[in-house]
């Protein structure tokens, strides 16, 4: 047996003020008299209150009323929803997607969570709170924080990360912050459902949005060059589920002037697609809605012209590795033969080993062998040059048997022993002297991740870096790009800066920006992952699965119920004591 | 156990004292006090003219002779006194010795009513029946002593006030009405109004204890009302004190207004001053004992 609401150990005061009502109570010394008549009288006078004197004459009686029923209370254990693990950590999982930006009357989502995070804290005043903030990294922004000035400021410190919020890998990382001890968790989010919800031996609480939102979304927005300008494709999507109406305003991202403006209609849960044709040329576009919902962050959307890499297209005459490689790194892959792999190739990277199309494609190429002289064998170790390539993958440990002659005039960045293994042309082409079957180099894990730094220097040789996700951490990799890398905004407006190409981190918040290394300046832009665009409300809910102290609670409940029938009796007992008897004066 | 309660010695000094009373009603029975009614004693009271009817031994034949008309000479009467003395049983009489000084006050008025050849009786009660006594002439007085002095100490819970006038007998000249006056003074007024149909001559002495009149207490007491046994728990101080004395004399103001008001007499008696005292000088000073 324990006592584990010792916070009503003040309860005690009760039959403690009984004991000394019997204790100090008066001892009148008995002396009979003739008569006490005058007496009576006298005692009269000093009682004027008639309820007083009742007071007086039942005081035992409702003292010990109140005892009993303050036990029984106690007993009945009693709770407040919001108080009900009062002793326990809390962590305040905040969702900080996008999509909190959401709300009606210009109230987001988010500000009336901020609002109810206060709330909460306020509540459980002096208890370590611990804030977790959700995205591809859930990040604890203060840890079993009990200084509640520091909550409360970090609560007015909170903002959107933009970044999809990735639930499960916050209560995940709840989880094991909390490690055995029994926490409070409180989710604030738009929507979750419960199957989403890792098991845990926590209680959760999950305050969701229960109100739905009207949403206009910019599904896609793209942009091709063609000879009479640029053309820009918006697809649009009504979420919600009346028609809605609006202005799209297509804009250079850069000097933000107007270039083509139309108005649109779209059904309820439909989508549209607009096409603007023959606008001027310029390296960044923006899209905007112009439209009355609920969310406004999806409104607006960027491309960066030339950003897009159409995919791959493979030599059929390649190993399947290469192509497996490729679509390893998540690049839409195409194989062909001879000539046919460079119709129809625009933007794309070709991948071969016919020597032919080095000088006759347009763009650089990444060549796998030679199909032109026969290979050597080779000697000695794989050793890099400090080359973009190999800042992420490492090819030291790779062994090649056979390599092919160099071209001389290409600058060589990897060798094998003496010999050239891999060399790169001024034009950006990439040379491997070997074929996949004469080296385990597919073997390593270096092989996709160098396949990959190849498309991003690819696409590097323009103007772009790319586009990114909000808040998205991807290595930045390019010829022109060494050491620090700055960020700005297309104001020319300081955001932030990087040490290293492969630190780099996007900003957060959709839009345009510069990164400048040096000389070279290139643009990237950050979108709303397609997740974060579409808007969902659920019902907030309490998951209580804490199995062990639900069977403590169950035993409590046990005991309370084997001393209400003694008390019942006593209270019986003592009333009717009191009724047969009352008090002698 | 007579002796000591009420020594001859005592009685003796009593000897010169009778009773006084103003009241016309006497007794029927002769006796020593004269009464205002003409009578057969040897004392000339007046002569009147014969009416028809008159007792011709009456006529006084001297001055028939010298006058020619018959008179009438008419000697004054003497009557006997009856005296009741009623006794409060009630249980308060009993403690802080009142009932002792209650029943030398009762030997002794007995004593001096019997000593003038009156009939003197006795009334009180106890819980089974009430006690009645009467007894004439100066013979009786040790029997009436005798008789008071074996009334056991009272337990009576009854009202005094409500029982009081069952035991009192008829045609009484003189009643003495022994209480300790510690009732309502709405149950005294209610006896009263009767007593005046009783006798028109009551006199009421209200006898108090020193601890009534001075109580020492100290601290926190509990007062049991002997009679009801009802409680009072009074934590004594100077206050309450004075309350009680407040309490009292306004009691006793009250009553004596009352028997003002209804033509009775009323003599404080305290039992400190002793009953030689009241009878032979308080009782003289308001002319109820001569």
């Amino acid at each position: 047996m324990g006592f584990d609401k010792l916070i009503f150990g003040w309860a005690a005061l009760f039959p403690i003020a009984v004991l000394l009502y019997y204790f100090f109570r008066k001892r009148f010394e008995a002396h009979t008299i003739s008569s006490t008549l005058f007496w009576e009288q006298s005692m009269r006078e000093t009682m004027v209150s008639p309820y007083l004197k009742k007071l007086q004459k039942n005081a035992l009686f409702y003292l010990q009323m109140a005892a009993l029923l303050l036990l029984l209370f106690i007993l009945l254990g009693p709770f407040i929803n919001k108080e009900e693990l009062s002793n326990t950590d809390t962590i305040i999982i905040v969702d900080t997607s996008a999509s909190m930006l959401a709300g009606k009357k210009g109230q987001s989502i988010f500000e009336n969570h901020r609002v109810a995070i206060n709330e909460l804290v306020n509540n459980r005043v002096g208890q370590p709170i611990t804030i977790i903030t959700t995205g591809k990294e859930p990040t604890a922004i203060i840890r079993e924080e009990t200084d509640f000035g520091i909550i409360i400021k970090t609560i007015e410190n909170l903002d959107v990360t933009y970044e999809q919020e990735y639930m499960e890998r916050a209560i995940e990382f709840a989880y094991s912050i909390s490690l055995d001890k029994e926490v409070d968790i409180q989710i604030f989010t738009d929507s979750l459902d419960r199957t989403d919800i890792p098991e845990g031996k926590s209680s959760l609480t999950v305050n969701a949005s229960e109100v739905a939102h009207e949403n206009v979304s910019i599904d896609k927005f793209g942009v091709i060059k063609t000879p009479d300008g640029i053309e820009a494709i918006t697809k649009i999507y009504n979420y919600s589920e009346k028609d809605m109406a609006g202005t799209m305003v297509i804009k250079d991202a850069l000097t933000n002037t107007k270039l083509a403006e139309k108005e649109f209609e779209v059904e309820g849960l439909k989508e549209l697609l607009t096409t603007f044709k023959d606008l001027p040329i310029s390296p960044a576009i923006s899209v905007e809605l112009i439209i009355k919902d609920d969310y406004i962050v999806d409104n607006v959307a960027f491309a960066i012209l030339g950003s897009e890499t159409a995919g791959a297209v493979i030599d059929g005459k390649l190993h399947e590795l290469v192509k497996k490689a490729f679509e390893a790194v998540d690049l839409p892959v195409t194989t062909g033969i001879g000539n046919d792999l460079l119709s129809g190739s625009e933007g794309s990277i070709i991948v071969t080993n016919d020597v032919l199309l080095l000088g006759t494609s347009p763009e650089p190429i990444i060549l796998i062998g030679r199909n032109d002289v026969k290979s050597k064998l080779a000697k000695g170790t794989v050793t890099s040059t400090r080359d973009p390539l190999f800042t992420i993958a490492d090819i030291d440990d790779v062994y090649v048997g056979e390599v092919y002659p160099p071209f001389e005039s290409f600058k060589t960045i990897a060798f094998v022993g003496e010999d050239p293994f891999i060399q790169r042309s001024d034009r950006g082409d990439l040379v491997i002297l070997s074929d996949i079957e004469m080296t385990d180099w597919p073997l390593h894990p270096s092989f996709p991740l160098f396949i990959w730094s190849s498309v991003e220097l690819h696409l590097s040789e323009g103007k772009t870096l790319g586009s990114f996700t909000p808040n998205e951490r991807k290595a930045v990799v390019g010829s022109e790009i060494n050491g620090e890398i700055e960020v700005y905004t297309v104001e020319d407006e300081y955001l932030m800066s990087f040490e290293k190409p492969s630190g780099f981190v996007a900003p957060v918040q959709p839009g345009i920006y510069v990164a400048r290394s040096g000389e070279t300046e290139k643009l990237l832009s950050v979108q709303l992952e397609s997740v974060e665009k579409e808007l969902s409300e659920s019902e907030s809910f309490q998951i209580r699965n804490l199995s062990g102290e639900e069977e403590i609670k169950s035993g409590k409940w046990m005991i309370g119920k084997l001393f209400i029938i003694p008390i019942i009796l006593l209270m019986l007992i003592e009333w009717e004591v009191q009724r047969r008897r009352g008090y002698p004066n | 156990m007579t002796k000591e309660l009420f020594p001859n010695k005592l009685a003796n000094r009593l000897s010169s004292l009778s009773i006084i009373t103003k009241s016309g009603r006497l007794g029927h029975h002769k006796g020593t006090h004269r009464s205002r009614k003409t009578g057969a004693s040897l004392d000339f009271s007046d002569f009147r003219e014969y009416h028809p009817g008159d007792d011709l031994r009456h006529i006084d034949w001297n001055v028939y002779a010298r006058t020619g008309q018959p008179f009438i000479k008419q000697f004054l009467d003497e009557q006997e006194m009856r005296v009741h003395i009623i006794l409060d049983p009630t249980k308060s009489m009993g403690i802080d010795g009142k009932w002792e000084f209650t029943q030398k006050l009762a030997i002794g008025l007995a004593q001096i009513a019997l000593k003038s050849g009156d009939t003197v009786s006795i009334s009180t009660w106890n819980n089974e029946r009430d006690i009645f006594f009467r007894k004439k002439g100066a013979m009786q007085r040790a029997s009436v002593t005798k008789f008071i002095s074996s009334i056991e100490t009272p337990s009576s819970v009854d009202f005094f006030t409500d029982n009081a006038l069952r035991t009192i007998p008829k045609a009484v000249t003189v009643l003495f009405v022994l209480t300790d006056g510690l009732e309502e003074p709405g149950k005294w007024e209610h006896l009263f109004k009767r007593l005046r149909g009783v006798c028109s001559d009551v006199r009421l002495i209200t006898i108090h204890s020193k601890e009534e009149e001075l109580p020492v207490f100290e601290g926190d007491i509990r007062f049991v009302d002997v009679e009801s046994e009802d409680g009072v728990e009074v934590t004594i101080t100077n206050h309450s004190v004075g309350q009680y004395h407040l309490e009292k004399e306004a009691h006793e103001a009250h009553l004596e207004i009352l028997a003002r008001k209804y033509g009775i007499s009323l003599l404080r008696a305290q039992v400190s001053e002793g009953v030689m005292e009241i009878l032979t000088k308080k009782m003289r000073r308001v002319r109820w004992l001569d």
